[in-house]
């Protein structure tokens, strides 16, 4: 008789650690699970045989796409009744739109910079979503929990765990001969010879309920993420795109309600629009001149190979219209997307080039509006941790599409059309429209933002938008009062001065007797005029400020001052002089607020000739 | 341990991408399970075979085709944009298809620089033996992994498979979410011993 194998070996490519783990358990059903693995290799042999690979000893294995863990049961038991977000979780999306809606922003929002703004709050309601759902669990353990078995539960986890159930399970299953007595080891002869080691094992249930447990959170999660773009969008649906207060709700019709507009949030980046409203004319100019057989789309994108776009046209024709006029949410459109792919699959065979041509015949034909937005659409506002495989392709699918038809020109077509074409029509078809309009660049600015380390949804946006409320230092104005009272009382000092007539020789001598008798010395003038220099700078205000009184006894002072100075260069130098008396001439008469920064210069140096 | 990859096929139209995309769609256990919308593109995962039974490897492949047609050569970058691994397919015997391999390897060296290339010959079956081996690689790909298979009858895909598998960086493998499972678990019941009462 032929030896009962509980679950294939290690080496045979088809090994199944959870599958292991389960027969390893279920010693009563040996039998059966033998004949299942029989039925299984003859499965093998005959894929083997269909594939005409005879000689395959790869190791691949598909995964199977469906939670072998769950049934469709227990997966519609658990997300039907996800129909809302939580409480918690809905009011995350309240105050992110209202947070959206604050008057904030110097300058409107890009469709780039909002589409950052977004992408940060999908990442951060996921992990609010993670917590949510965890704790819910929680709490569910604690009620259900009870004393002494919720202990010997968790001391069983600590003891054995998951890893050291596979690790037995593997290195058993992985050898033949240690069949029989892994089998009286894990269930009979062990059990009975050490009843401990029993209490220290995670029972096979309690890993499937775990199980379970952690897939059926992965889906509660993924369903709260698609509620989530829904309500952000429709709550954006219902209190408009425009800053203004939040409760000012409006007020739509029932069908007015199932429109949504997404140019509105592309209006603050006219590249976009521009691009949008170029594309949309040249869809319909070819639509017309298809309609009027003044082109042959068919024959033009070689679609005469056996595939017939009618019969599926009005199915098409449809699930465009729900794309770009009826869903709202990024998650519905592509939604919509994928739906359209599946549709225009004729065959498992059909290339892409085939589905390139039939896509391209579509968006044609039907003309759907603002389909290039509603592309961009999902491309920036759906969470881009869900824009992955074959949501990635679909969308990919349709930009290349929409690429094809924005470079098209009358130089892509035959001769007679263009001979044939009116102004207009031979207008919209002389340049490829990216030729025209250039989109900002999307990597630049995702690049600039991934750069930013800050967590509050206002920061992502900082260094691209000044902040309004940066004050001005005093520092200035301080250095102004100084530098200002210093200037005007420079100039008073040169418009008071009368220089001497040089032909009163007299007056001269006189003078210089007269110095030569002063009782002060030099130093003492230095000195002198050191202190009165800076109580001057420290007063608030100018000369002009000052009584009359002592504004004539400033002039005498003066007067005195510059006499002193002028007999002393005299005696030195009488070239000098004349240069002198020639410079100060020169800003006679003028005011201070008409000076020049050289002319203040050209001041400042008479002033220190002054003082030497 | 799993890692994600993209696999992005380049080609003339003519020189049987997506039977290849098809063959690999439809090996062994993968017709029921395979995630397709159409040909054009599939998902697949190997299990690696690894000589330490304790790491347990995959890969998950994303398989992309591509439109091969002239009029559609503008807008292939937009599909092998983040690939992680190209295979530029030209059909054994057809020269002018092998020098569009080379165009191809040109524009992915412009535009694409960490992206890893194979060199794939298909219709292997249309050949007999002794000519394929007289196949010349010319001088640009040469260095390049080279395979000669048939979509048709399936030959020499193992090796193929063999050939992404060893493309793929150790680093692009990450810890299975089994782990995290057990950990959540190992949370999950601190809870309880922490709500339990022994006395």
């Amino acid at each position: 008789m032929a030896r009962q194998l509980f679950t294939p070996p290690i080496t045979n490519p088809r090994f199944d650690p959870n599958q292991s783990i389960r027969e390893s358990y279920k010693n009563t059903t040996g039998g059966m699970q033998f004949q299942q693995n029989l039925h299984e290799d003859q499965n093998d042999n005959e894929r083997s045989s269909c594939d005409g690979d005879e000689n395959s000893t790869t190791g691949e294995r598909l995964e199977n796409n469906k939670s072998p863990i769950l049934t469709k049961q227990e997966i519609d038991e658990a997300l039907n009744t996800v129909t809302n977000l939580p409480p918690e979780l809905s009011k995350l999306i309240d105050i992110f739109i209202d947070d959206l809606k604050q008057p904030k922003y110097v300058r409107p929002l890009s469709v780039l910079q909002l589409s950052s703004l977004f992408q940060s709050f999908y990442i951060k309601f996921d992990k609010a979503s993670f917590q949510h759902v965890s704790s819910a669990n929680n709490n569910g353990y604690y009620f259900s929990g009870g004393g002494s078995s919720s202990f010997l539960a968790a001391k069983e986890t600590l003891s054995s765990g998951l890893s050291g159930i596979f690790g037995r399970s593997r290195s058993s299953s992985g050898n033949s001969l240690m069949r029989p007595r892994r089998s009286s080891s894990l269930f009979s002869n062990e059990s009975i010879s050490n009843s401990t080691n029993a209490t220290q094992m995670l029972s096979p249930e309690e890993i499937k309920k775990q199980l379970k447990i952690n897939e059926l959170n992965n889906m509660k999660i993924e369903k709260y993420m698609e509620l989530c773009e829904r309500d952000v969008f429709k709550k954006i649906l219902i209190v408009g795109t425009s800053v203004s207060s939040p409760n000012k709700m409006k007020t739509f019709k029932p069908h007015q309600l199932q429109t949504f507009k997404v140019g509105n949030l592309f209006r603050n980046s006219v590249e976009f629009t521009e691009y949008n409203k170029l594309l949309n004319e040249k869809i319909l100019c070819l639509s017309k001149l298809s309609t009027m057989n003044k082109i042959n789309l068919i024959k033009f994108l070689s679609l005469n190979n056996g595939i017939d776009p009618e019969p599926k046209f009005e199915e098409i024709k449809d699930i465009l219209y729900e794309f770009t006029y009826h869903s709202i949410s990024p998650c519905e459109k592509i939604k919509a997307l994928l739906k359209l792919h599946e549709i225009m699959t004729y065959s498992q065979e059909m290339s892409n080039d085939d589905y390139l041509s039939l896509l391209i015949y579509y968006i044609i034909t039907i003309v759907p509006r603002d389909i290039f937005l509603n592309a961009e659409f999902i491309r920036l506002f759906r969470y881009k941790k869900k824009l992955v495989e074959t949501e990635s392709f679909a969308l990919t699918n349709l930009e290349a599409a929409l690429v094809f038809v924005e470079g098209l020109t009358k130089n892509d077509f035959s001769n007679e059309l263009q001979d044939k074409l009116t102004v207009n029509e031979s207008k919209i078809l002389e340049n490829s429209i990216s030729s025209r309009v250039s989109l900002p660049s999307k990597t630049a600015i995702m690049h600039k933002n991934n750069g930013n380390n800050g967590s509050n949804l206002g920061d992502i946006v900082t260094p691209t938008i000044q902040r309004p409320d940066v004050t001005r230092s005093n520092s200035y104005d301080g250095f102004r009062t100084v530098f200002d009272s210093s200037l005007k009382n420079i100039i008073g000092k040169i418009r008071s001065y009368t220089p001497p007539h040089p032909n009163n020789t007299s007056n001269n001598n006189l003078h210089s007797s007269n110095n030569l008798n002063i009782p002060r010395s030099s130093s003492q003038l230095s000195m002198e005029l050191s202190n009165r220099d800076t109580t001057e700078m420290s007063r608030d205000g100018s000369r002009s400020t000052s009584s009359s009184s002592r504004s004539s006894a400033s002039l005498e002072h003066g007067n005195r001052e510059f006499t002193g100075d002028l007999t002393v260069t005299a005696s030195i130098n009488g070239a000098d002089k004349k240069e002198f008396q020639k410079s100060w001439k020169k800003y006679k008469g003028y005011k201070f607020e008409d000076l020049t920064i050289c002319e203040l210069r050209d001041l400042f140096e008479i002033y220190q000739k002054m003082m030497q | 341990m799993e890692a994600t990859i993209k696999v992005v096929l380049l080609g003339d139209s003519s020189v049987g991408k997506t039977s290849i995309v098809t063959r690999l769609k439809s090996g062994k256990f993968l017709a029921k399970h395979a995630a397709t919308i159409g040909a054009a593109f599939i998902t697949k995962t190997i299990e690696v075979p690894s000589n330490d039974s304790s790491t347990e490897k995959r890969i998950h492949m994303e398989i992309w085709d591509t439109a091969g047609q002239e009029r559609y050569k503008s807008l292939v970058p937009m599909y092998y944009r983040d690939a992680n691994i190209a295979l530029i397919v030209f059909e054994l015997g057809d020269v002018s298809s092998l020098q569009c391999a080379k165009t191809w390897f040109q524009d992915l060296q412009d535009r694409a620089q960490g992206t890893q290339v194979i060199i794939v010959g298909n219709k292997y079956d249309l050949v007999c033996e002794e000519h394929s081996g007289e196949v010349t690689i010319p001088a640009e790909l040469q260095g390049l992994p080279y395979v000669a298979v048939s979509a048709k009858t399936g030959y020499n895909f193992d090796t193929l498979n063999k050939i992404i598998i060893s493309l793929v960086p150790e680093s692009q493998f990450k810890t299975l979410s089994k782990n995290n499972e057990q950990g959540n678990i190992l949370e999950i019941n601190k809870k309880k011993s922490g709500s339990g009462c022994i006395c």
